[in-house]
């Protein structure tokens, strides 16, 4: 068993969801995890919203599951699942018309029976070097601008780090030109550094 | 390479998508202007400080909801055709089935023409008109007369949905009374008695075995629904409880997935989750009580169900309530028994 499990983690994407077409459903789990921070962390800081980010990544994944038999594996399996979410995600977006930002120490959901904050979870796999009062100070400023980003760059920039994807893919996945993927990721970088040097930060 | 083609190509370099020699002409730059070197510096250091922290998780409700759905979808093609052994037998069962009836129809033929030729004989001798031979397509059909259990099953067919009604049905019928009834009856006789049919007899159902097994599993959520009636904290014990659950644990795994299900489970749990954060702690439990009722002993959303519904009976002070459902959830989910033993154990103390 432990011997189909180590094979299954290191087989590609495009490989484990053939096997999942095939109903092999350990393969989808090694998908799942693979994808659950990536895709979960691209969607919160996309919406900006825990409760929105986590029915959209849901929705994502049961649309996987139902269009899997279409699943063609010469399309990369990434570009393939972030585009489902990137474009659920923009439904909600637009259906709810506006966006509102969360802190990250802000309790989930107060609720909910698991219990635990967007700190907890964020901190279960972090080994922590920036654990000084200055690099947190930092991470909330560097929150704040990308929050303050507009949703196209926001889109583009958290697509470029989160799904490991090239620029022309980007471009393919959000229709627009490769230019204009390239010219959002600027002015996203441009305001980012101006916003946190303006707030007194260093490199 | 001047300042301006940087500005161009700095977010090739940035992502390491520009080529060798773009590289080489722009580091080249980077040598000589302080000022690009030191922007492109601070790209690095945002870049860092951004996406190079980690992610945050999505719920461990969430991710065990998307697998059950998955497993169940897996599971869906392979239940009975995915086999190859079904595959070779099915053909050969057709055949024998389909050769079974020609060669009765072929033995019933001979037979009526050995019978008919005496009669023949004496119809030549004796009778006047050749009403002899109407017999002979007779004996086949009797066979074909016998099967009619089918429509049986179809006829039962709308009570099975679990959303035509029978839910408050059930509900009002529980009890020591309903929970005999349902364990003296077979599964498929139910939904007959929940729409004040009357019950039919065992043998009319047993034979169909392959849509019998299908609908016997999707009546199996309204044949074990329990009442966790909000504001009656009289509920059966969990004794009870405990025995429904061991009683039908092991048919109502088989409940194929259903899309339909599928997407009025996430639609109810939404509901239900959005009424807690509101406060309306009522809805919430009429919720998870539906989608309790709905859903079979085994089913991978149960225990997050229960859990939530463990939760609203807290919140209304239900604690005689929230206790039973804490310990079915132990029982049903063995990952969660902890934390339900737990709560057993806080909720005892208060």
């Amino acid at each position: 068993m432990s011997v189909t499990v180590t094979r299954l983690t290191e087989l590609a994407d495009e490989e484990l969801m053939t096997r999942y077409v095939q109903d092999d459903e350990a393969a989808f789990e090694v998908l799942l995890s693979r994808y659950r921070r990536p895709l979960f962390g691209f969607l919160y800081r996309y919406l900006g919203r825990t409760d929105k980010a986590e029915d959209v990544f849901q929705e994502t994944f049961f649309e996987v599951i139902r269009a899997r038999k279409r699943y063609r594996p010469e399309a990369k399996f990434a570009a393939w699942i972030f585009r489902i979410a990137r474009n659920r995600a923009v439904d909600r977006l637009r259906r709810n018309g506006f966006r509102e930002m969360e802190s990250l120490d802000q309790e989930i959901n107060p609720h909910q029976p698991d219990g635990d904050t967007k700190l907890d979870r964020v901190a279960d796999d972090d080994p922590s070097p920036e654990s000084n009062a200055q690099a947190r100070e930092l991470e909330e400023a560097l929150d704040e601008a990308l929050g303050e980003l507009p949703p196209e760059q926001r889109e583009v920039f958290w697509l470029k780090e989160k799904a490991g994807l090239t620029l022309a893919e980007i471009a393919e996945l959000t229709e627009v030109s490769q230019n204009t993927v390239k010219s959002r990721l600027r002015y996203a970088l441009e305001k980012l550094r101006t916003d946190l040097l303006n707030r007194g930060f260093r490199p | 390479m001047n300042c301006n083609q940087v500005d161009n190509l700095i977010v090739d370099y940035l992502y390491g998508e520009l080529d060798p020699d773009g590289t080489r002409e722009l580091e080249a730059h980077l040598d000589e202007c302080a000022a690009c070197a030191e922007r492109v510096g601070e790209y690095r250091w945002v870049l860092q400080n951004s996406a190079g922290r980690p992610d945050p998780a999505p719920s461990a409700m969430t991710v065990n909801r998307i697998l059950a759905v998955a497993r169940e979808e897996a599971e869906k093609p392979r239940s009975f055709w995915r086999f190859s052994w079904v595959k070779i037998l099915a053909p050969i069962c057709v055949l024998g089935i389909v050769g079974g009836i020609i060669l009765f129809q072929y033995q019933s033929g001979l037979l009526s023409r050995q019978a008919l030729v005496p009669q023949a004989d004496i119809a030549a001798e004796r009778a006047p008109v050749a009403s002899a031979p109407e017999p002979a397509p007779a004996p086949p059909q009797p066979a074909v007369a016998e099967t009619p259990p089918r429509p049986v099953f179809r006829g039962a067919g709308p009570t099975v949905m679990p959303e035509s009604g029978p839910d408050e049905a059930t509900i009002a019928e529980t009890g020591p009374a309903m929970e005999a009834k349902s364990r003296d009856l077979p599964a498929e006789s139910a939904p007959a008695m929940d729409s004040g049919e009357q019950p039919r007899e065992r043998a009319n159902l047993v034979p169909d075995a392959s849509p019998g097994g299908t609908v016997a599993s999707r009546i199996a959520p309204q044949r074990t629904t329990r009442d966790l009636t909000l504001g009656d904290d009289k509920a059966e014990s969990p004794t009870e409880l405990v025995c429904k659950a061991l009683d039908d644990t092991e048919e109502t795994r088989a409940v194929p997935a259903d899309p339909e299900l599928t997407a009025w489970l996430a639609a109810r749990m939404t509901e239900g989750r959005v009424a807690m954060d509101s406060g309306e702690y009522e809805k919430a439990g009429q919720v998870f009580q539906a989608v309790l009722h709905r859903l079979p002993e085994g089913h991978e959303d149960r225990p997050t169900a229960l859990l939530w519904l463990a939760r609203v009976y807290e919140k209304l002070g239900y604690k005689e309530k929230a206790l039973q459902t804490y310990r079915l959830l132990a029982l049903e989910c063995p990952d969660r028994k902890d934390l339900a033993e737990k709560k057993v154990e806080e909720l005892a103390k208060e």
